[in-house]
């Protein structure tokens, strides 16, 4: 079904389109002007990416800690970006990324709608009343300058510049199109009046907005179209509110690829458009008669229809919020119960996933829990693969006296986990870093992008040094074989150590954390293997190491070292600052290779 | 306390700085390094008080001396920025 409809859909658009033009010159216009407007609410939300990575994401993580800050944020933000299908879509890549809450998400949803009844008071108010193609073309010139910027901001000002100027452009040829259109053809033979018009006109509204993907411009072509006497009053109503429902399917599509937060929210959005719509419906004639109660008290014209449509908009809007707010809470509890949380499943990816990967926050924040994630898995299967407990190792105070007593092997197939937990994880975690690095992202974003792949390569091959070493280490520990049992416990031991202070790290609290905290072991680890090699060398000398155990342990040894090195290089780049002053500082005072391959010099 | 790394590595520093390719270290930067640092050299010494094997007195205290060596380094590049 859902094939057919999309093997049809653009063929009848480009039908409806050609014939069209064919009838009507004027047509053509129209067309044009809805194609400039949704190509200027393009470059506005290219515009705003641009911005994300700092603002945008800093202001919506505070301004979800309430609900009044999330409806206020959602009006806010609408009204700036002229887009509550982009607010929409931003606040489930950030809720699928855990940046906030389901209810703070809502609320932004429910204001996104207020905010969006800006737009028809912009045309209605503004943008029908004066020659708005003035405004548009120095708005063009400008902003091409400050799209040739280096500065990513001014690229992003040109953008939005840009944006604005071609919404307006849209605006211009769609008024002057229907107002050469109205000559030729009077679209008010089609009206149509009373219940069936409601729901026809409805319909027609929220189809309209599917195609076009923005109930903005549904609303700038309705706006214009009854300023030119091309719609009915009564019909325009129908349409606005049909808008509103035709816009969900934005929030819908960019919820396929969400987690199941994105896809609550999905479903609010869709609730929430639904009810207040068919509120509007059933409560039209009172609705209509408070329109042109406050249009009188506040001067607005009697046969004004464009700025009546727009309180008219704003009216039912706000009534929805007003309406759904108490019901905030049951309605937070039937998301959950509708869509339940998804028993997480260690193999997957848990935080990565394509409705996240439009934002640089989002991706950076989401990447670090995932590639956290993948830390845990692969420091749980290093603990197991070296036959301990983690949460006792965790709790130990004597790491040594543990790792002495844990004698009994673990039945694991390390290489199965490895492939169950690591690599799958691992291969995802990849892909969506490619994936990322292809797209746009500002220079600090990549940079942290590359650390953050260092990371999860590095931790992955401390998972294959430990996978080498395990033979050995389970066969020379579950029972007493003299020096070289004693031998395979201390590399057990050290790793262990390594393992516990990584972890130490990675459960700091992140503002008082630093990466150099970890120093100390990148030399020990160094030290580990130069002292073991002379240790092997006095036992062979005594004869208690034959020179059989003395070369398989040396190999391992090698192992052992190079795992540890890894655990503690992967938790450095999954903490430490990527970019910035901080990053310099750290970047100065840690050791580098040759500071550890001759660590007096670095001392 | 060697500084002949570090001193390469500030060099670098400076040059990126002049091309533009780094941001400016400032004092209070540095001071949040420093407080950083502390805050552990502080955690571990506590640890210590109540540790009594001999080996693991001796490795703490070796962290503890490397964290205050980063201290005593991060006081110079104070001076040196």
């Amino acid at each position: 079904m859902k094939s057919i409809f999309e093997r049809t859909l653009l063929p009848v658009i480009l039908c409806i389109l050609i014939l069209g033009f064919w009838i009507s010159p004027d047509f053509q216009e129209i067309a044009a002007g809805v194609a400039i407007f949704l190509f200027g609410m393009l470059m506005l939300e290219d515009g705003f990416n641009r911005f994300s990575g700092g603002i945008l994401e800093n202001l919506l993580k505070r301004a979800t800690s309430s609900t009044f800050k999330s409806v206020g944020f959602g009006v806010l933000s609408t009204t700036v970006m002229q887009s509550s299908s982009l607010v929409s879509v931003i606040a489930i890549s950030f809720l699928s990324a855990g940046l906030i809450s389901l209810a703070g998400g809502v609320g932004i949803i429910f204001g996104a709608n207020i905010g969006t009844t800006t737009g028809a008071w912009l045309v209605a108010g503004f943008g029908l009343k004066v020659k708005i193609s003035a405004y548009a073309l120095p708005m063009l010139a400008v902003s091409i300058v400050l799209v040739f910027q280096k500065s990513n901001y001014l690229k992003g000002a040109g953008f939005v510049l840009a944006g604005l100027g071609f919404l307006f452009l849209g605006i211009h040829h769609m008024k002057e199109g229907f107002e050469a259109f109205k000559d030729q053809f009077d679209l008010t033979h089609f009206a149509m009046t009373g219940f069936v018009g409601l729901v026809v006109y409805t319909l027609i509204g929220a189809a309209a907005t599917v195609v076009m993907q923005s109930s903005h411009a549904t609303m700038v072509l309705v706006i214009t179209a009854l300023a030119a006497g091309q719609t009915s009053y009564e019909n325009a109503l129908a349409l606005a509110i049909g808008a509103n429902i035709g816009t969900t399917i934005t929030a819908i599509i960019g919820s396929l690829t969400a987690n199941y937060q994105g896809k609550r929210l999905a479903l609010a959005h869709l609730i929430f458009n639904t009810v207040t719509a068919g509120m509007a419906l059933i409560l039209i004639s009172p609705i209509v008669d408070a329109v042109d109660w406050i249009s009188d008290g506040v001067g607005i014209r009697s046969d004004d229809y464009a700025l009546k449509l727009a309180v008219f908009h704003t009216i039912f809007n706000v009534l929805g919020v007003v309406l759904m707010l108490p019901a905030m809470n049951k309605l937070i509890l039937f998301l959950t119960r509708a869509i339940p949380d998804v028993v997480p499943d260690i193999s997957k990816p848990r935080y990565i996933n394509d409705a996240v990967g439009e934002f640089p926050a989002t991706i950076e924040l989401a990447l670090r829990k995932e590639i956290a994630h993948l830390h845990d898995n692969a420091i749980e299967l290093i603990a197991h693969a070296l036959n301990l407990h983690r949460h006792k190792l965790f709790e130990a105070q004597d790491i040594e006296a543990y790792v002495s007593a844990s004698r009994k092997p673990f039945d694991i197939d390390v290489d199965l986990l490895y492939e169950q937990r690591i690599k799958s994880l691992y291969s995802a975690i990849l892909e969506f870093i490619t994936k990322s690095l292809a797209s746009d992202l500002p220079e600090t974003s990549v940079k942290t992008l590359q650390q953050l792949r260092r990371s999860a390569e590095e931790m992955v091959r401390a998972v294959k040094e430990v996978k080498h070493l395990r033979i050995n280490s389970s066969k020379f520990t579950t029972r007493d074989h003299g020096e070289i049992t004693r031998l395979y416990n201390r590399l057990r031991t050290e790793l262990a150590r390594m393992i516990v202070e990584a972890k130490k790290l990675a459960d700091a609290d992140p503002e008082q954390r630093s990466s150099l905290w970890l120093e100390e072991e990148r030399v020990r680890a160094k030290k580990i293997k130069a002292e073991l090699g002379d240790f092997v060398e006095a036992l062979m000398i005594k004869g208690d190491l034959s020179g059989a155990e003395a070369t398989s342990f040396l190999n391992d040894a090698a192992y052992g070292y190079r795992a540890m090195k890894d655990v503690i290089d992967a938790t450095r780049f999954l903490y430490s600052e990527p970019e910035g002053p901080m990053a310099e500082i750290e970047g100065i005072l840690s050791a580098d290779e040759d500071d550890i391959d001759s660590p007096e010099s670095a001392s | 306390m060697g500084l002949s790394n570090i001193v390469k590595r500030l060099n670098k520093y400076q040059d990126r700085l002049a091309e533009g390719k780094a941001e400016k270290i400032k004092s209070r930067h540095i001071q949040k390094a420093i407080e950083k640092l502390a805050a552990k050299e502080i955690e571990l010494t506590a640890e210590l008080q109540d540790v009594t094997k001999l080996e693991k007195r001796k490795r703490l205290n070796q962290k503890i001396s490397t964290i205050h060596e980063q201290i005593e380094k991060a006081k110079w590049l104070e001076k040196q920025i």
